[in-house]
């Protein structure tokens, strides 16, 4: 069964790879890279003059510190915020491009337990996110230590001793995203209205933290069963575990230790898992009691 | 003389009632689908909301004609991006989906000019976004007047939310005519479905074309936010006329008009050169 697993999911990463979105979302990737890249100013900026007074006004540790909550900071925007956009378009080809090819029959008649189907196409997609995610960190990388120059070498271990745990929370926030578009994309079978749906969700979570629909159902509903709501969606949990680079206790800061900060962020890393979860195990229901046509 | 003019009229005729022809069934298609009514309950989420939560705050204070007008502007910028969403996805799948499902081949054989074609799925697309986007607004303007404040000078109120409806018409009309040229360069419906989606969220969500100063106005997101508020007018403000809008926006708005003509265009060229279709 697990060989099972393995064979679907080589297949499935090495369609993705052939195929001609990878190109699409590379080249998006990259816009989105080169714009963060423009938009993150080097240590010597004035602009940081005045925020660095007030960091050292509450925190004891230096500059190297804020700075390197700043890039990973950046890099994890550019990794989330794209990357479920990504995941949304990897979770509807996953199940969609099988059905329009009708490649997805010749699946089903195998001797496979449909749910090791489900988790050969998972695995596939986290293999393809992985790469992507290895592209676009090499390439902020690389953008930074061209626009930083000696201010990045400086920061470099720091930086790097970091990411794998920044790479691992951004996957999970992206997996959910991809479970959510494969779950969408098993009960409504069209891959454009899939798609659709998948969009239109995540703007919906992107918009409940902010003002547009929190500020007013605080109105509606009061503070505290707002922010119990608010608390509930991806992009919060995100912006808890992460927090700003001025924010005590962040993960993101080499001062701070990082199983502590681990420990602060499990309640919320527990959720946004189970989550995933139970996407994933009511994609295996709805798969499993579908008819494949 | 009046054989070929008779003659000529009954061509015209019939192309046109093609057009309508053909106009009508990609309506009919587009209503039928399961996005319309996934586009109404956002609509009226959104209009509900800002219409009851929105304003409860203002509400504690004198309501203002300020508050009125800015509300219904925040309702306008939701709008604008859901119905972005929407025009590309029906533009795209006009082509697309007929493509992958041989409808199109159908439709080719039948004795319509592939510009009829065109023409009456633009025209069918269009009317479809202007009853969603006279719905949205029309919905958040009375959510607006019932919860908030009915408006001083109703006129005044209708001609802004008529300046509103024309945005995101106009706005709408770009988008279903760049998406429908995708569809047609694109053949891979989950390509093109895909690209139409990175457009949308490059767009909206990170305004690169912001990085080259000069360039901004042909960033349809970018251009219609200088439609909105512009060094010459606000469309917050409470004493501004349509007349004075359309003085400071006209070429603004001609610019808009004269890129969707274009992008129908080279997209008619593209369908009309295809033979592989």
């Amino acid at each position: 069964m697990t060989s099972n697993v393995v064979v679907i999911a080589r297949n499935e990463f090495a369609n993705l790879i052939r195929s001609k979105l990878v190109l699409l979302v590379t080249a998006c990737y990259l816009v989105i890279l080169a714009y963060e890249l423009f938009s993150l100013r080097p240590p010597s900026d004035p602009m940081y003059a005045s925020t660095l007074k007030y960091y050292h006004m509450i925190h004891s540790s230096g500059d190297a510190d804020y700075f390197v909550g700043v890039l990973l900071k950046s890099l994890s925007n550019v990794l989330t915020f794209y990357g479920a956009f990504v995941a949304i378009v990897l979770g509807v080809y996953s199940i969609s491009v099988e059905m329009y090819g009708n490649t997805l029959n010749n699946l089903v008649v195998k001797p496979l337990y449909r749910d090791t189907i489900i988790n050969g196409k998972l695995l596939g997609s986290i293999l393809f996110l992985l790469c992507i995610f290895g592209l676009t960190v090499s390439s902020f990388i690389a953008g930074v230590t061209i626009s930083w120059g000696s201010g990045f070498s400086t920061l470099a271990v720091s930086f790097l001793s970091r990411l794998p745990v920044i790479i691992f929370l951004s996957l999970l926030y992206v997996l959910f995203f991809f479970s959510l578009s494969l779950l969408v994309s098993l009960v409504v079978r069209d891959l454009a209205f899939s798609l659709i749906v998948g969009l239109t969700i995540r703007l919906l979570l992107n918009d409940v933290p902010t003002i547009q629909i929190a500020g007013k159902l605080d109105n509606l509903l009061g503070s505290d069963i707002t922010s119990q709501i608010v608390q509930l969606t991806p992009d919060s949990i995100m912006s808890d575990v992460f927090k700003t680079p001025l924010d005590w206790g962040n993960l993101l800061k080499p001062s701070v230790d990082i199983l502590t900060a681990i420990q602060t962020a499990l309640p919320d890393l527990f959720k946004l898992s189970l989550y995933v979860l139970v996407l994933v195990v009511a994609s295996y229901i709805v798969f499993i009691r579908s008819d494949v046509s | 003389m009046s054989v070929s003019m008779n003659l000529s009229n009954g061509v015209s005729r019939s192309q046109l009632a093609n057009v309508i022809l053909v106009a009508r069934n990609e309506f009919a298609r587009v209503l039928a689908h399961p996005l319309t009514p996934l586009i109404v309950l956002v609509l009226a989420f959104y209009s509900v909301l800002n219409g009851i939560g929105g304003t409860l705050n203002m509400n504690t204070s004198t309501p203002a004609e300020s508050g009125l007008y800015y509300s219904i502007g925040q309702n306008f910028m939701y709008t604008a991006v859901y119905c972005a969403i929407v025009a590309l996805f029906i533009g795209v799948t006009s082509i697309a989906e007929e493509r992958r499902n041989n409808a199109i081949n159908i439709l080719l054989a039948k004795p319509l000019y592939r510009r009829d074609v065109i023409a009456g799925k633009v025209l069918g697309l269009n009317i479809y976004m202007l009853c969603v986007i006279v719905f949205g607004m029309t919905l958040a303007a009375v959510m607006l007047a019932v919860f908030y404040m009915p408006p001083s000078d109703p006129v005044l109120f209708l001609g802004r939310l008529a300046i509103y409806i024309l945005l995101l018409f106009v706005y709408s009309s770009l988008n279903i005519a760049i998406s429908m040229l995708v569809g047609i360069i694109i053949k891979d419906l989950l390509l093109a479905a895909s690209t139409v989606m990175a457009y949308i969220f490059l767009d909206w969500y990170t305004s690169v074309l912001n990085l080259m100063p000069g360039f901004d106005n042909f960033d349809p997101q970018i251009a219609l936010c200088h439609l909105y508020i512009n060094g010459m007018t606000n469309m917050q403000s409470t004493t501004l006329q349509i007349g004075q809008w359309l003085n400071a926006n006209i070429a603004n708005l001609a610019f808009f008009i004269m890129s969707i003509i274009i992008v129908i265009l080279i997209g008619l060229v593209a369908y009309t050169r295809e033979e592989n279709l």
